[in-house]
């Protein structure tokens, strides 16, 4: 039973890395590598994570309970039994909307400060 | 191999060895590495560069490895520590469970364990207090009590007098310090404004306070300064009692026996003296004492040292022993043959109650052993019944560890339900038996449980659970759940190694419970034969009490002599008296002795003969109904001019006069025959003045018409009815004498006897409660192994009927298969007897260890109960109806 945090804000601020970790999950399943891969490719390059450090930050968000590893496998087969993936928890997917959240509050303060510009209104 | 697939084992989060947390962190860096391998070789890499390239962006692989094992690590361990503590509370949310199904059978289980654990609890609440609470005396494991030995009395643990004592005092180089006390607590006259009551006193000498390490609650302690003064200390309680506590009592002069005391301290709460509770102390002159007349032939004193540092209780007797030698040498008229014996303080206080405390705490813990067998062998059965449950559970992945934990849990809960109720038990037990204020018991025994007692307690509970409990655990875990669901309804027989087990365990119950009936039934027949054996004088509608004048209104033997006349003459004209009677003192085990000298005779032995000594009036023979067997008792003609006459106990005329020609011999006693050979004029029958010897002490009397010299009397009534009655009538008359003389420590002569068998009587009267227990869980414990056998075998007796079988045929079998458990237990129970009656062995009186009585008693006891419990279980068998059996 991983440890029940009954309230996302005790988990806030989440580091970069755990963010990115949970943006990626909140697609679907993906085994380490995977998220390591497509974390990469959606910052086009800009954010480079290692390795390492995705693996620890995984297990911090699973001894968080934000994560849970699972051990379902694909039905087809072609898996590699060794394979162990990860999904995102209903307490993960809260906290990552918190973040986004709490970030979404930073840019229209950083808007307001001028500091970005404003976005064009269709 | 696993029947199940794999979610309904997670389902259950059961079974399931995990791999090693290090072994999936590998797998899972292997698998990346694997992956950017493989990514780098499609991207035109050889695959031994994409290898290298992928170790080379990874980083140190066995550091990452290493930090991502230890989160894992973390986390693993606090999943086991909330999954054992969910399982703990499921465990024992179950346990409630099983409770509520079965509350008659949880019921009884607290209750037997309540028993035997409280029994257990109160027993090891007195063995505490007495054998290991501290002493209430800083660093008493360096305390010693002297005492002297007498050899040609054969008193081996006697005062000493007040001479020797500060011999002791001032010689010894082995205590650090030494000081004296007046061996028992006496009684004290207090007028105040509310009027005169009785305190109790106690006297002390040289550095008394100082070598127990007492240091007073209020003002200060008593020391050898305060001799030759009337300073005193007050008791903690007389403190509170008498003056509420105040501290401005300090200074403050109060009139004790109208003498004025200053009070210079109080003492601590919870001390108290090797003598027992006083009120006030004083400090006793031991120098001027010394050097009076009767300061080395007197003796009186109890002697406490403080063991100077790294000396041993060896060396100090031998520095005791050279001191006898010299003291013997320095006087020999007074110290020849008297030598001394340091026993540790705590000894010499716990005296003879040691060992019938070790055997009631054996009995307690042979009736905690019989609780667990009984226990164990109804939860067998009760897992027996209950397989169908644990069959499923471990259909559904239940581990048999799991199990057994579950059954831990439900015993060790109900021990521990137990155990509340037993220190309820144990308690109100404490408090009834510190009302009894046992004389046996040492004085600063205060019969409590301390948190450390009720630790010990609950820790027993604990083993006793899991000991209870162990077995049947271990039996449901080795359940087989497809034999177990597959078999009808009506299979509810039971494994043969169960029921080895539930045998033995009942063979187990009856060897105990054979072992402590024959320990009660020894014990209740030295106490019947104590109680029975002729005391030698009629204590029957008699009153007791003293009359104690204060030397300073009373001063000379014949102003003492014609108060006591005349309290005699008011006493006899009172109605409802029948006669009255007074001695020096009522007969007691520890009455004070003379010297005795025969004329032209040396006595056998090296030193003073003591024989127990007493001053009575002419009607005390014919009051106590103490019969004549020689000569004359005292009359008028044994005037303070007559020559001193002796009236002697049989024993006594036996001993020194075993010729029979006693009569007429010439003998010194006591002061009053030191100038003037005293003549024996009778010889009287033997009285026990105490109960729990056997033989009767040697007993010289004298008239106190001639020995004269004592401040105080007893009074003895022979009253119509209750002696108690004429109680104010007594203290009417002694007021119509002098109001301010107390009528002190008045009661029934029966009751004096009685009291000094009841510190006899209670380990008998616990002992054969325990007897009793132990003989009802047997027969409950026989019961239910007769009953479970016959039930399972119910189909078998109904085709043996069919077949022809008599219900007698039936009958014997089952007696016969359970009957060899019963002899087993016997058997068992012999081994007991002979350890139990070693060990008893000193307690008894009038019976040897092995008692063919109580041994028949006993057996018969144990097959008699056995045999009740036997007719239900075998009444069923021979009832078993083929017809109803086999549809």
């Amino acid at each position: 039973m991983p440890p029940s945090e009954a309230s996302p804000a005790a988990h806030l601020p989440l580091r970069p890395v755990e963010f990115e970790i949970l943006l990626t999950l909140a697609h679907g399943e993906r085994h380490g590598y995977a998220i390591l891969q497509e974390t990469e490719a959606r910052s086009e390059g800009a954010l480079h994570l290692e390795t390492g450090t995705m693996y620890r930050a995984l297990r911090r968000l699973v001894q968080g309970g934000l994560v849970a590893p699972t051990e379902r496998r694909p039905l087809d087969g072609s898996d590699d039994e060794r394979r162990r993936y990860y999904a995102v928890t209903p307490l993960g997917l809260r906290v990552a909307s918190a973040e986004a959240a709490r970030m979404a509050r930073l840019v229209s303060a950083a808007r307001a400060a001028r500091l970005l510009p404003h976005p064009a209104v269709p | 191999v696993s029947i199940l697939p794999p979610g309904v084992r997670r389902a259950f989060r059961l079974a399931r060895r995990r791999p090693r947390i290090e072994e999936e962190v590998d797998a899972e860096i292997a698998f990346h590495l694997e992956m950017r391998a493989a990514e780098l070789s499609a991207r035109g890499l050889s695959s031994e560069a994409a290898r290298v390239e992928a170790r080379r962006r990874f980083g140190d692989v066995d550091q990452w490895s290493a930090r991502m094992s230890a989160v894992d690590r973390e986390r693993a361990a606090g999943e086991r520590r909330t999954e054992w503590l969910s399982d703990a509370g499921q465990d024992l949310r179950f346990a409630l469970r099983a409770w509520r199904r079965a509350p008659l059978f949880a019921l009884l289980a607290v209750v037997t364990l309540a028993l035997g654990i409280g029994a257990n609890a109160a027993v090891f609440g007195v063995v505490k207090s007495v054998l290991l609470d501290a002493l209430p005396y800083a660093d008493a494991d360096r305390l010693v009590r002297v005492y002297a030995r007498f050899e040609a009395s054969k008193l081996e643990r006697s005062s000493i007098s007040p001479g020797a004592a500060a011999d002791i005092a001032a010689r010894m180089k082995s205590f650090a310090r030494a000081g004296s006390f007046n061996f028992s607590p006496f009684d004290l006259a207090y007028v105040d404004e509310a009027g005169a009551r009785v305190l109790t006193g106690a006297s002390v000498a040289g550095d008394y306070f100082a070598t127990l390490g007492v240091r007073p609650a209020l003002g200060r302690a008593l020391g050898p300064a305060d001799g030759p003064t009337n300073h005193g200390m007050l008791s903690h309680a007389a403190w509170q009692r008498e003056f509420g506590g105040d501290p401005g009592v300090l200074g403050r002069t109060i009139r004790i026996e109208r003498q004025p005391i200053e009070i210079v301290g109080v003492l601590p709460r919870g001390y108290v003296g090797p003598m027992g509770e006083a009120d006030l102390v004083f400090q006793m002159d031991l120098a001027s004492r010394a050097r009076a007349r009767g300061g080395r032939d007197q003796h009186y004193l109890g002697v406490v040292g403080r063991l100077a540092r790294g000396v041993t209780p060896a060396a100090a007797q031998r520095e005791l022993d050279r001191l006898a030698g010299e003291l013997a040498r320095e006087h020999p008229q007074t110290d020849h043959g008297r030598t001394f014996v340091a026993l540790p303080l705590r000894d010499s206080l716990v005296g003879d109650t040691r060992t019938p405390l070790l055997v009631l705490m054996a009995s307690a813990g042979l009736v905690l052993l019989i609780t667990c067998a009984n226990l164990a062998g109804a939860l067998l059965s009760r897992t027996i019944s209950r397989r169908k449950e644990f069959a499923v559970r471990v259909s559904l992945g239940a581990r048999r560890g799991r199990l057994v934990r579950q059954l831990l849990t439900e015993s060790t809960l109900l021990s521990l339900a137990g155990a509340a109720v037993g220190l309820g038990l144990a308690l109100a037990g404490l408090s009834v038996l510190r009302r009894l204020a046992l004389p046996e018991l040492p004085p600063y025994a205060d019969l409590s449980l301390d948190r450390g007692a009720v630790l010990v307690t609950l820790l027993a509970a604990l083993v006793t659970g899991l000991a209870f409990g162990l077995a049947p655990a271990l039996s449901a875990g080795r359940s087989q759940p497809q034999g177990m669901l597959r078999e009808s309804t009506r299979g509810t027989s039971e494994g043969r190694r169960s029921r080895q087990l539930r045998g033995l365990l009942v063979s187990a119950q009856i060897a105990l419970s054979l072992s402590l009936l024959v320990g009660a039934g020894l014990l209740v027949r030295s106490l019947w034969a104590m109680a029975n054996a002729p005391l030698g004088f009629e204590p029957a509608a008699v009153l007791t009490a003293r009359v104690q004048l204060p030397p300073a209104s009373y001063r000379t033997p014949a102003e003492r002599s014609v108060f006591f006349r005349q309290l005699h003459e008011r006493l006899a004209a009172l109605p409802g008296v029948r006669g009255v009677a007074s001695v020096t003192q009522i007969p007691s085990p520890t009455m004070s002795s003379n010297v005795l000298a025969i004329e032209g005779r040396t006595l056998e032995g090296d030193g003073p003969t003591f024989i127990p000594y007493m001053a009575v009036s002419d009607d005390y023979f014919a009051l106590m109904a103490i019969r004549l067997r020689a000569g004359r008792v005292f009359g008028p003609e044994d005037g303070p001019d007559a020559p001193p006459a002796i009236v002697i106990s049989e024993t006594m005329a036996r001993r020194y006069w075993p010729n029979g020609n006693a009569l007429g011999a010439r003998v010194r006693i006591s002061p009053h025959t030191a100038e003037r050979w005293g003549v024996v004029v009778g010889v009287v029958n033997d009285v026990r003045v105490d109960p729990a010897l056997p033989v009767p002490a040697p007993l010289a009397y004298a008239t106190n018409r001639q020995d004269d010299l004592w401040n105080g009397r007893d009074f003895l009534l022979k009253t119509r009815g209750d002696p108690l009655a004429l109680l104010p009538a007594a203290q009417r008359a002694l007021a119509s004498l002098d109001p301010a003389v107390p009528l002190r420590n008045p009661q029934p002569l029966q009751a004096i006897v009685d009291e000094r068998l009841a510190g006899r009587r209670l380990p008998v009267l616990l002992m054969t409660a325990f007897g009793a227990l132990a003989l009802l869980l047997a027969s409950v414990g026989i019961y239910a192994l007769f009953a479970a056998m016959a039930a399972a075998r119910e189909r078998e007796f109904g085709v043996r009927v069919a077949l022809g079988s008599t219900r007698g045929d039936i009958a014997a079998l089952v007696v016969r298969q359970g009957g060899a458990w019963m002899a087993l237990g016997l058997a068992g129970g012999v081994v007991g007897i002979t350890v139990v009656a070693r060990f008893v062995a000193g307690l008894l009186y009038g019976v040897r260890p092995f008692d063919p009585v109580a041994l028949g008693i006993a057996v018969a006891v144990l097959v008699a109960s056995a045999a009740v419990a036997l007719v239900v279980p075998v009444r069923r068998a021979m009832r078993a109806d083929p017809i109803q059996v086999l549809r």
